[in-house]
């Protein structure tokens, strides 16, 4: 094997004619939030960096053009149809991951929020996680949210969609406040962020971070699929893998990287299976996933309110995060709402022909750990997770405290997310269905936080990495994704995976130094 | 395709359903393949088991012994819609786990898009913001621009 055949700073794995075998100081897989961060401060501390991401490269400009349908089919994984296998009484739960340069960054409503103080609590108190206190982690907030250029969204931006529903909680006594995002002051509200920004003003990480780390020598390849760590003398020493997306039909190319640190990235669902690669059997991995699943709530109203002008997403409620809800304006590409309303043939059109007229907002539950990933057919991870009955309450008590704002501010009807249930239109109705046992088959979450598969901890028979992401039975190999997390959050947790792979990438720059 | 047809079809002025038109349904349909072609084996494997299901399945929930593609198209709306508010939650969920990704690319442009009511030219187009004057303190004019 020959070297990476071209000089670019961005490569597309796919145009390469072969496979390469190449050597640097670090090697980081996935390029997403974490994967980004943590290449991006070392490479700027002057280290030798090397980016594998197993999605393609699309330019800011393009992504920002596409279609909802062909951001879905070349940025999320899976084509955004990625299910968890419920057990039980779990809901039907759709994920959103991304696969591409920038992974699940690009996919955000841009929300921004910090880990709340009773999280850190516990991690510290209850975890003796005393190096990451909230204190510990306030320089690398920061600095993220410096570079994101974190903004608190004007009220002047949010949509009449959300507004509606700041009614609603205002009679009920509710306090909505205004979230902050990634979108610096440049935000247009296009109302569809999370398929890509048509006025590039989303800071996802190809746009805040990528550029700092390809002028500092970082290098990225795509389609760049790592398969298995290699390891030598018990230490991980590189990793190898195939490039994808080539002829099909024709054999994939494969390549080695040798690295003395090799930092994973790639998400609580596939991190498990390359640290699995290597015969880890760490505590924990793999398990105790927590996804915090979400109920859209979508209210209709007499007056058109065209909910789709104005910020994706801009306030949020907190009054119930003691009971484990947090309460988040949503809104998303009128097709992809269309797709999802309920109705065949004439209903469904009919329903479509509401769009103007629709508001929504969500409910995302806290949840405790009840995920696992095992080795699907392919190449792809299975996903099992089991809801707590306790989380299934507070989903459905946020439904009916949504459904609730939204009769009070003035709608006609509210469509919960439970197949085949019709429409409320009184808060008695809205009461009985938080009441009354419900086939919890029947509810349709969507969640995109899946955290905690590679637990951090303080010794190696309650985790499997340490506090500063090394995994216990691997030295020199490093993670630095959502699966450290010690358990799950309760807020959007871009910024939080971010902030903690900051922190892990500056006490790794010290030790390679 | 039969499916497809079924989940778009309409009413027309005299209130008979009415089959979506061939080109809006031949796109919907070649957007969905593009979507499941990029997926991998296990969703692929699993789409495949939903469609089969979703074709057998009048026997258990209309019984009668018929494909769904050999249902009428009033017939076939009328099963999916049985599926939709079925008893049976594993069956609403297998309606709807291949009706969401089928009809994603659906609404999406065109008349279809229009029928939405969105007011921009496209889902990627950008929201016409008013222009405000520079230099002058009086509201600006809802100028529009066309970004």
């Amino acid at each position: 094997m020959k070297g990476i055949l071209s000089d670019a700073p961005i490569v597309h794995g796919r145009e390469l004619p072969h496979g390469f075998r190449h050597a640097c100081d670090v090697v980081v897989v996935g390029s997403g939030a974490s994967g980004m961060t943590v290449a991006t401060i070392l490479a700027e501390a002057g280290h030798d960096v090397l980016i594998l991401e197993e999605g393609p490269y699309h330019r800011p400009e393009d992504i920002g053009r596409f279609e909802p349908s062909t951001s879905l089919r070349r940025l999320f994984r899976e084509a955004g149809m990625v299910a968890a296998v419920g057990v039980g009484q779990t809901p039907l739960i759709s994920l959103t991951l991304g696969r591409a340069v920038g992974g699940s960054s690009l996919l955000t409503g841009g929300v921004c929020f910090r880990i709340p103080s009773a999280v850190h609590h516990g991690w510290v108190h209850e975890q003796g996680l005393h190096e990451i206190s909230e204190r510990s982690l306030e320089a690398a907030y920061e600095a993220v949210e410096k570079r994101l250029a974190v903004r608190e969204v004007p009220e002047s931006m949010r949509s009449e969609s959300s507004n509606r529903f700041v009614l609603g909680a205002e009679r009920l006594g509710y306090t909505m406040r205004s979230l902050r995002r990634n979108t610096g002051d440049d935000c247009e509200g296009n109302g569809r962020c999370n398929f890509g920004c048509p006025a590039g003003a989303k800071r996802s990480v190809d746009v805040s971070y990528l550029p700092d780390f390809v002028a500092h020598g970082g290098r990225v390849v795509s389609d760049a699929l790592v398969e298995q760590v290699i390891v030598k003398n018990g230490r991980a020493a590189g990793v190898r893998g195939r490039l994808l997306g080539g002829k099909f039909g024709a054999p994939s190319h494969e390549f080695e990287v040798e690295a003395r640190t090799v930092v994973v990235c790639t998400g609580t669902l596939h991190t498990p299976q390359l640290l699995r690669s290597i015969g880890l059997r760490s505590y924990g991995l793999g398990r105790f996933i927590t996804l915090h699943p979400a109920a859209r709530v979508v209210a209709r109203f007499p007056d058109r309110i065209d909910g789709w002008n104005g910020a994706l997403q801009s306030c949020y409620s907190d009054d119930l995060e003691s009971e484990g809800i947090l309460f988040n304006a949503v809104y998303t590409a009128v097709n992809v709402i269309a797709a999802g309303l309920p109705g065949i043939g004439p209903a469904l059109h009919e329903r479509a022909r509401q769009i103007p007229n629709l508001a929504m907002f969500g409910a995302m539950v806290h949840d405790e750990a009840g995920g696992y990933v095992t080795t699907g057919i392919g190449r792809e991870p299975t996903l099992v997770y089991e809801m707590a009955p306790k989380d299934l309450l507070r989903l459905k008590k946020g439904m009916r405290v949504l459904a609730e704002m939204a009769l009070e501010a003035g709608a006609e009807e509210v469509v919960l997310p439970i197949f085949g249930m019709p429409a409320i239109t009184s808060r008695a109705q809205a009461l009985a269905m938080e009441r009354d046992p419900i086939d919890a088959r029947r509810i349709e979450c969507l969640a995109f936080h899946p955290l905690g598969s590679a637990r951090m901890a303080n010794d190696a028979r309650s985790g499997t990495v340490d506090t500063n992401g090394e995994c216990f039975d691997a030295p020199g190999l490093y993670v630095a994704d959502g699966s450290i997390f010690p358990t799950s959050i309760g807020v959007n947790s871009q910024v939080p995976i971010m902030a903690m792979a900051t922190r892990l990438a500056w006490r790794l720059s010290e030790r390679l130094a | 395709m039969a499916a497809l047809e079924a989940l778009l079809c309409d009413r027309n002025a005299s209130g008979e359903l009415v089959a979506p038109a061939a080109p809006w349904l031949e796109r919907v349909k070649d957007d969905y393949d593009r979507s499941i072609g990029v997926t991998s084996l296990q969703v692929r494997l699993g789409m495949r088991v939903l469609i089969v299901l979703l074709e057998w399945l009048p026997l258990c929930v209309l019984g009668r012994a018929i494909r769904m593609s050999r249902l009428s198209l009033n017939d076939r709306v009328h099963y999916f819609e049985a599926l939709e508010g079925h008893r049976f939650a594993l069956l609403t969920m297998l309606l709807v786990a291949t009706k969401i990704p089928m009809l994603v690319s659906a609404f999406e442009s065109g008349d279809a898009l229009k029928l939405t009511g969105y007011d921009r030219p496209t889902t990627s187009a950008r929201r016409r913001l008013p222009v405000a004057r520079a230099g002058k303190a009086e509201p600006a004019e809802p100028k529009e621009s066309t970004t």
